[in-house]
């Protein structure tokens, strides 16, 4: 049986339309106009056991929404989901001991303390033997590299310090799913990719699921063999990562070094023009036009460099959303 | 259970950082004592009676809800509020424990702490003030105040969950806050005995739950109250009534929870 299950999920809020200005605020004190604004539209899909799944989607998309009716935090307009054989609305503590929800911008360690006595808590919550806590704690502070912090008030940890602290607490308990919600946000280069890097390495070493939403592209690239893409409450594709490129990256991506600089005006006279950046320009074009473009392009502009390629992951994606949108 | 006792002893440990905050707050509870002591020196310092309680008999009254005030209304639930706003009640709600059990652990942390300041308080006020103080020997009136004084407890948790689950449906939680702190001042009996009142002014109060939170279980450690198993019992039905308000409040707030904030 699949590990989660999600049927039709929808869920809808009440948005409350303020109407600008002092005078609106007035007015708001009498009479209020709510709109109901569809976070996710009937949304299904099936998770296997062991399966990294990445939602992608802009901010807005329902992706954060869906992670949440997902672990019992919100209740569903309609449809229904079940995770572990749960109904994770019922919030069985035999259900919230097996799953684990790490959300990028909420601490779940206490403040005032160190990042220690947040990890003892969590043992006696979830009912670790002092052999596991023991086992599973060392194992993960050296996949983290935090030996010499735990000591330490969270509140004097750096972002990246905190964030390890919150996955090594997240994850003492070995839950069978890990939700993870944009849990790279805000993180410099260097964490972001230690952060993934654990993500990676932990799913490999632990069986079990992992959820995670970003809208980080280089997240899901990294971490995700299978991604499903949200836009607008809506799944636009649910498979394997490299079958987008497939379905919805047309034609070919072709990229121009400049031996000096040329307007955009001037770029925008060629086919498919997309960004130019410093002495870079990119277009993208159909397949079988490509070669008559390219040859274009080295006649008529001053080129040092032509590189023609499959369009990225990001372009694709981002393209999507703006089909999307324009729709 | 080991997972509560945890929570109490970190709660505990949060607590001692805020030692300043604390000191604040103890003193503030002293002034609580020292103006209603002012107040009555004032009008009956120099003899007399009001209302059938003479200098002495206020001292005694307030002395006690004094040091009850610590143990029934010393509260952390009062963050309810601001975790359902914030979304931070995420974070128990995704938890293997009982979101009521947590705070409560909390609460009695709180109270624990707000105890070990008295120890140093009482003396203080002793031997300043020398209010007379009347230690009850009778062992059934220590029991039903012991009864009276658990159930206080529970009540007060149980109205702060109301109050706190208000904030499932709406941003202002401040003000009915605010306004259930002013009325409790008076309808508990913490500023002056109750049975200084009209008979219909106490009968509508008794309408209320207030006066069972600090009023009853005072007099009854007094033994000042005729029939004390019909205050028990009254007691008791209000603390079912507000435990199943409290109860139908959240799970309805719940469901509206939109653990917002990311």
């Amino acid at each position: 049986m699949p590990t989660i299950i999600a049927d039709g999920l929808t869920k809808n809020y009440q948005v409350y339309r303020k109407q600008q200005g002092l005078k609106g605020s007035l007015k708001g004190i009498f009479k209020r106009e709510y709109e109901t604004k569809e976070a996710v539209k009937d949304i299904s899909f099936l998770v296997e056991e062991g399966e990294l799944l990445g939602f992608i989607g802009p901010n807005g998309a329902g992706k954060t929404t869906t992670l949440k009716m997902l672990s019992g935090l919100l209740h569903p307009s309609a449809g229904k989901t079940r995770v572990l054989g749960f109904d994770p609305w019922q919030r069985d503590h035999a259900f919230l001991k097996q799953i684990s929800l790490v959300m990028g911008q909420k601490n779940q360690l206490w403040w005032d303390l160190p990042a220690i006595e947040s990890f003892r808590l969590a043992k006696d919550i979830y009912g670790i033997t002092d052999q596991k806590y023991k086992k599973t704690l060392n194992n993960l502070v050296d996949m983290l590299g935090l030996e010499d912090k735990l000591d330490i008030q969270v509140r004097k940890l750096s972002l990246g310090e905190r964030m390890k602290a919150e996955l090594i607490a997240a994850l003492l308990h070995r839950p069978k799913i890990l939700f993870l919600d944009e849990p790279t946000i805000g993180l410099d280069v260097i964490v972001q990719r230690s952060v993934r890097k654990f993500i990676k390495d932990y799913n490999s070493e632990f069986s079990g699921s992992i959820l995670l939403t970003s809208h980080y592209m280089v997240d899901v690239q990294e971490l995700c063999k299978r991604v499903i893409i949200i836009n607008e409450g809506e799944i636009l594709f649910d498979g394997l990562l490299a079958d987008v490129v497939k379905k919805f990256g047309h034609g070919k991506e072709i990229q121009v070094t400049l031996t000096k600089n040329v307007t955009t005006k001037q770029l925008k006279s060629f086919p498919g023009f997309t960004k130019k950046s410093g002495l870079t320009a990119s277009f993208q074009v159909e397949s079988d036009l490509s070669t008559s473009l390219a040859t274009r392009l080295l006649t008529n502009l001053p080129v040092s460099d032509i590189t023609i390629n499959d369009p990225s992951v990001d372009d694709v994606i981002r393209s999507v959303f703006e089909k999307t949108d324009k729709v | 259970m080991q997972k509560y006792l945890t929570i109490f002893s970190v709660s505990l440990q949060e607590f001692f950082t805020y030692r300043l905050n604390f000191v604040m707050w103890r003193i503030r509870q002293i002034f609580a004592f020292l103006i209603p002591y002012f107040l009555w020196r004032s009008i009956l310092g120099g003899g007399g009676e009001i209302y059938g309680y003479a200098f002495s008999g206020i001292m005694t009254y307030l002395f006690g809800t004094t040091i009850l005030r610590s143990l029934v209304m010393g509260s952390r639930t009062v963050d309810l509020g601001w975790m359902i706003n914030s979304g931070y009640l995420s974070i128990p709600l995704m938890k293997p424990l009982s979101v009521f059990k947590f705070f409560f652990t909390r609460d009695l942390a709180d109270k624990l702490f707000n105890l070990s300041f008295i120890f140093f308080e009482i003396p203080l006020i002793l031997l300043v003030f020398r209010p007379p103080v009347f230690l009850q020997t009778d062992l059934v009136a220590v029991l039903i105040f012991t009864a009276s004084l658990i159930m206080a407890i529970l009540l007060y948790f149980f109205i702060n969950i109301i109050f706190g689950s208000l904030a499932f449906w709406t941003r202002d939680v401040w003000a009915p806050r605010f306004l259930l702190m002013v009325i409790m001042e008076f309808a508990t009996g913490a500023m002056f005995p109750l049975d200084m009142l009209s008979s219909s002014l106490t009968r509508v109060l008794y309408f209320t739950p207030f006066p069972y939170l600090l009023f009853v279980p005072l007099k009854l450690y007094l033994g000042e109250l005729t029939s004390p198993v019909g205050f028990l019992a009254a007691q008791l039905g209000w603390l079912l009534v507000i435990y199943f308000l409290a109860r139908a409040v959240w799970q309805k707030g719940l469901h509206s929870y939109e653990a917002e904030g990311r």
